[in-house]
């Protein structure tokens, strides 16, 4: 269809023709309680239509990029004028047009294609299928990677702590929103990564510094077994580990008699035959439910693999096994970046002004600026903000 | 100056404190019970006062040389030659500072958590980390040094929870053990502060070089501060006659809290305070590597580093026993004095010497 009007010096023409498409619905892997129930799906120009529904402004901006010797795709990248640097849009977009490739079934080439650290476990673009979020994005200063066939839409530039909030954070009291953060962070970073290390340590080198009336407990309950505590934690990690890949995979209604299955049968059973001790069962249950709390799967997956270097390290040196590893793991999120900025900003290197929505998210009135994670062009978000 | 080596006059701050308290401050409180009695800390303030004033001139020679660290000066005040050796000789030192900061490292693991693990098991572990920051460069040790003051505030809140054991009349009568004590301790207290020449390593590498001085005064005022804490602290909790026998007076101290549930509190603060020492030595193994690199003019490269770290672990090796590694280390102190001294000489011949000397210096 073209449009042509007497009192326009040029014409506009725009497509007209009926796509299939998947209805727009809630995104399965990313649900929230008081946010929008709309998620992003596969056709790009839908998708874009999305953002321009939520950002009533002419400085949105959507910069295209066709990659794919064969296959040819859209890749758009969105960012606001005057509140996103434009050093690093400029960056981003000279990235993503020297990819070179035949073509990206998934949103995942791309990423794997210009992150500045392929090689660590760590996500350095954040996944979204929520236009909300990435609205929170765009509005914070940071851009977005669209591809044309994708419901998923990439965030950067990220830090650390980004992988740890959500889009109910903010739309709650923030004194809410700070306790399910705590609560997020002490479950991935303490539960997830350190209580079966810890278990280890505490077992095999340092059980002086097990209380005495746990010790007791502790010692019937590993007298049955055979095996030192690290092959015990590794075969409960690695059975959690299958049922949860399990589980992705199969129907919804199987998927939920597996999980069943294997968490009551399979844990009682092992415990009545002597392969694992009753404390085993409740560590790697509550790693495993640790881990469910971290809203985003890269992230999820990366302290997963985390607990196994821990879990290793500890059954080798013990306490001092988990410190270096620790010191090994902040001094690589030290070093990571994320299209450029610093990945463990706010904490190091330290900006003070962010730490307001890290590990406690403060109330609104605290977040007149921006996070300078982005580096804004403008710092201040609205003047009645 | 490079990418991966820029570091702001605030992280050079945290580096020279965490430098400077890290490793030395274990068995200072005992090293000066010996010396001063029950007035260790008094030691220490004069001593931090007179670290003070050095490490102001050391940044104000600095700046007569605007963009040039140690090694470049000593070239320019010495020739090429002698000023070739001296680099040498500093390399040389900042490498055994490196190994005896490790050495004391896996000294103390064997006498705290680990007494029948050999260290040569144990060295690469605890090098790991510094393998890696040290190989990404200055900026990665120096933000880490940020991280690292987690070990610092649990001390304190840890010191704070022991102020109801503590008996402060072990603390009295200040200035007892009289003005000669006093005087000869001083040396033994400046040990505390050894790492305020490393600034005149990384001083190129620092962005606002108009904040230097200003940082480095309070890296050296923390460092006195926290140190006299320490030592008042383990005075007032042991008494120096105690005191004074023990060998590695912090750890002690995180032996009294009894805490409930958690059976031996001392595993975790030692294993805590591990994050200092690790730092501590770590940045002497950059200023380490970082100088080898300025002066022998070196290429990045693996190979060289697999030697440099192998070389550092052997060296480390060659000392077992804690009594014989406090000796290294009192030694080592007494060089880095030297060290001091040479750096300040330095200000002092830039004035009759004007070769390089900045328009503005």
């Amino acid at each position: 269809m073209v449009f042509v009007s007497d009192v326009l010096p040029y014409g506009i023409s725009c497509k007209n023709t009926k796509e299939d498409k998947r209805n727009i619905e809630e995104p399965i892997s990313e649900k929230n309680l008081r946010g929008s129930h709309e998620g992003f799906i596969e056709i790009l120009d839908t998708n874009l239509s999305m953002l321009r529904r939520r950002i009533h402004s002419e400085k949105l901006k959507f910069k295209a990029v066709t990659i794919g010797a064969t296959t040819r795709q859209t890749v758009v990248i969105a960012y606001i004028e005057g509140i996103a640097n434009h050093e690093i849009v400029d960056a981003l977009f000279d990235k993503i047009s020297r990819v070179e490739i035949d073509g990206a079934p998934t949103i995942g080439y791309i990423e794997q294609l210009i992150i500045s650290h392929p090689n660590s476990i760590f996500p350095q673009y954040m996944t979204t299928e929520r236009p909300d979020k990435a609205v929170s994005a765009l509005l914070e200063g940071r851009i977005l990677i669209l591809q044309e066939g994708s419901p998923i839409v990439l965030i950067a530039p990220v830090t650390f702590i980004s992988f740890f909030q959500t889009v109910d954070d903010y739309s709650k009291m923030w004194i809410h929103g700070s306790f399910l953060r705590l609560i997020r962070l002490f479950g991935a970073l303490v539960i997830a990564i350190y209580l079966p290390a810890l278990y280890i340590a505490l077992t095999s080198f340092h059980y002086y510094a097990v209380p005495l009336d746990l010790l007791i407990t502790l010692a019937e309950s590993r007298s049955k077994v055979p095996f030192p505590p690290i092959i015990e934690i590794f075969i409960l990690e690695i059975t959690v580990e299958m049922i949860r890949e399990a589980a992705i995979r199969l129907p919804t209604y199987i998927g939920t008699a597996i999980t069943l299955f294997a968490g009551l049968i399979v844990g009682e059973a092992a415990v009545q035959a002597g392969i694992v001790s009753n404390l085993v069962i409740v560590i790697v249950g509550a790693t495993a439910i640790a881990s469910y709390v971290i809203p985003s799967d890269d992230m999820s997956l990366a302290i997963r693999i985390l607990r196994f270097i821990f879990t290793i390290a500890a059954a080798i040196f013990g306490i001092v096994g988990i410190v270096s590893i620790t010191v090994l793991t902040i001094a690589h999120l030290i070093r990571l970046d994320s299209l450029g900025q610093p990945y463990f900003s706010p904490f190091s290197p330290r900006v003070i002004d962010d730490l307001k929505d890290t590990v406690l998210r403060l109330p609104l009135k605290f977040m007149k600026k921006r996070p300078k994670t982005a580096r804004p062009q403008d710092d201040i978000r609205g003047e009645n903000f | 100056m490079t990418e991966n080596n820029t570091i702001t006059a605030k992280q050079m701050m945290r580096f020279t404190f965490v430098c400077q308290t890290g490793v030395g401050v274990i068995n200072l409180p005992a090293l000066l019970a010996r010396e001063a009695g029950h007035d260790g800390w008094i030691s220490v303030a004069v001593s931090g006062i007179i670290a003070i004033f050095l490490a102001s001139l050391i940044v104000v020679l600095l700046r007569r040389y605007s963009d040039k660290c140690i090694f470049d000066i000593t070239r320019l005040i010495f020739g090429k030659i002698i000023g070739f050796i001296i680099n040498a000789l500093l390399c040389i030192y900042f490498f055994l500072v490196a190994s005896s900061g490790l050495m004391m490292f896996l000294n103390y693991l064997k006498i705290t958590l680990f007494p029948n693990t050999p260290s040569i098991v144990m060295a690469p572990l605890t090098m790991l980390p510094s393998v890696y920051m040290v190989w990404q460069g200055t900026k990665t040790v120096a933000r880490f040094k940020s991280i690292a003051l987690f070990s610092y505030i649990l001390v304190i809140i840890y010191i704070i929870l022991l102020i109801k054991e503590m008996r402060f009349s072990f603390l009295l009568p200040v200035g007892e053990s009289g003005l000669p004590a006093l005087f000869s301790s001083l040396k033994t207290g400046f040990f505390a502060f050894i790492g305020l020449e490393l600034i005149a390593v990384f001083y190129p590498e620092i962005i606002d070089k108009e904040n230097a001085l200003k940082y480095h005064v309070r890296a050296n005022v923390y460092t006195m501060l926290f140190v006299m804490l320490v030592v008042a602290a383990c005075t007032a909790l042991f008494g120096e006659n105690f005191l004074s026998v023990l060998n590695t007076p912090l750890f002690n101290l995180s032996r009294v809290f009894h805490a409930p549930i958690i059976e031996r509190v001392d595993v975790y603060m030692i294993s805590a305070w591990l994050l200092a020492v690790g730092c501590s030595t770590r940045a002497y193994l950059m200023a380490a590597y970082y100088s080898m690199e300025k002066v022998f003019k070196l290429k990045k490269s693996r190979i060289f580093y697999a030697l440099f770290i192998c070389a550092d672990i052997g060296l480390s090796q060659l000392i077992t026993d804690i009594n014989k590694a406090f000796m290294i280390l009192g030694i080592i102190g007494w060089v880095g004095i030297g060290v001091i001294i040479l750096i300040i000489l330095c200000l002092v011949l830039s004035m009759f010497k004007k070769n390089g000397v900045a328009e503005n210096g």
